[in-house]
């Protein structure tokens, strides 16, 4: 006869009242729901499928047309905002931050432009200046000399950068609206993201500090 | 009937549905018992249970079979309760002793839930594990699966999931066992 094979006997000393109640849970669920559970899920894949066809038409060209109609309304609620700025500031103050921490780009690689207000360009004034900040705190440390932003970022480990900015403003330089992030670093910036947690994560700092306290206790036990 | 078997119906277009139907029936109480564990709420579960199945049908033309068919559904059931529980954000983080009163209340109200009260304690204490910690828990503990499987499902290693398993169980019981 084979031996009862019990799955639970590695908790069985460690926590009795837990073996006690292994395989009951107490849910329930009402009388004859897995019988109808397939017809659901199947009328929910044809609602699911039928999602794109509405049957709602829009004027032809309505979608080519939207986005340009939606900038000229922002631009025009911006204007009537009690506490709108003139047109181009926060580009313009984006590049005095720049001109008077790194001092001024070569003049070849400087261009004059045109730049219209848009709303998140008070956002990149903001990110700008955490950029800079951050790259000049590692700068310290890079072998050569830079003056111009794309060289520190280019000779700074890109990582320090990214640990000193939030993840609001890395989500900001994603979105590809600003001149500050070529694609290999927006490339950088979302594998950063994507990192910030992973599953192998599975202790908690409180939890392995239970764990180094648990061990602790068997060491002093031994001895 | 076997996965090969249900795959096979499935991919013939003249027995496509059925064979979904079939693969349904087949996994149905499965899905839906992890995910009312990882939830609690049987309409919660219901409403998880659902997209978990949708989001089956949907990948099963790129199911290769590399794994079993159960373990892939609680891959699929573990991310979408996960979703969920970030999305209601009612329960997790938040201390136990603020969170015991009411979910132990909730359950003892729940016609959809018959356990005693030490149960409720129970299904209290796992409720407020960090939600991968309590995937690790339930598969473990309630549906009894074997750490090389969990560390398929779950994509994280044996050794790291003993670990997060015991120390749960430790937790637990001196939950269930505090006066």
């Amino acid at each position: 006869m084979e031996p009862h094979f019990d799955p639970y006997q590695d908790i069985q000393s460690e926590a009795p009242t837990l073996y006690a109640l292994a395989g009951k849970h107490g849910f329930r669920v009402p009388d004859g729901y897995f019988d109808q559970l397939p017809a659901d899920i199947q009328a929910h894949i044809a609602l699911d499928a039928a999602g794109d066809d509405t049957g709602f038409g829009v004027p032809e060209g309505y979608f080519d047309a939207l986005p340009g109609a939606i900038e000229a309304r922002i631009a025009l609620e911006s204007h009537e905002a009690p506490d709108a700025v003139p047109d181009g500031f926060f580009a313009q103050l984006e590049q005095d931050i720049l001109a008077q921490t790194i001092h001024a780009e070569p003049a070849a690689q400087t261009t004059s432009r045109v730049v219209r207000f848009r709303p998140w360009m008070g956002w990149t004034a903001g990110v700008a200046a955490a950029l800079v900040a951050a790259v000049f705190v590692f700068a310290q440390s890079t072998p050569e000399e830079c003056e111009t932003f794309a060289c520190l970022w280019e000779q700074t480990d890109t990582q320090d950068i990214l640990e000193t900015l939030g993840e609001e403003d890395l989500l900001f330089l994603l979105d590809g609206e600003t001149t500050l992030t070529t694609d290999p670093e927006a490339e950088e910036i979302e594998a950063y993201l994507l990192d910030d947690e992973t599953f192998d994560d599975l202790l908690d700092d409180e939890d392995l500090d239970g764990l180094l306290d648990a061990l602790n206790d068997e060491l002093l036990r031994d001895e | 009937m076997t996965d090969t078997q249900l795959l096979d119906l499935y991919r013939d277009p003249a027995t496509r549905n059925q064979g979904f139907t079939k693969l349904v029936r087949q996994y149905q109480q499965q899905v839906y018992y992890f995910v009312r564990k990882m939830v609690v709420d049987h309409d919660d579960a219901n409403d998880v249970t659902q997209q978990v199945f949708i989001k089956v049908w949907k990948g099963l033309d790129g199911f290769k079979g590399d794994a079993k068919l159960s373990t892939w559904m609680y891959r699929i059931a573990m991310n979408e309760s996960i979703t969920f529980l970030n999305k209601q954000k009612k329960i997790a983080g938040i201390p136990l002793d603020q969170v015991e009163h009411s979910l132990s209340q909730s359950l003892e109200a729940d016609v959809h839930y018959d356990g005693d009260a030490i149960q409720r304690k129970l299904q209290t204490a796992v409720a407020t594990l960090p939600d991968k910690q309590r995937t690790v828990f339930i598969l473990k503990y309630f549906e009894a699966r074997q750490y090389k499987e969990i560390s398929e499902i779950t994509g994280t290693s044996v050794g790291a999931l003993k670990a997060s398993y015991h120390h749960a169980v430790q937790k637990i019981e001196k939950y269930l066992t505090a006066s």
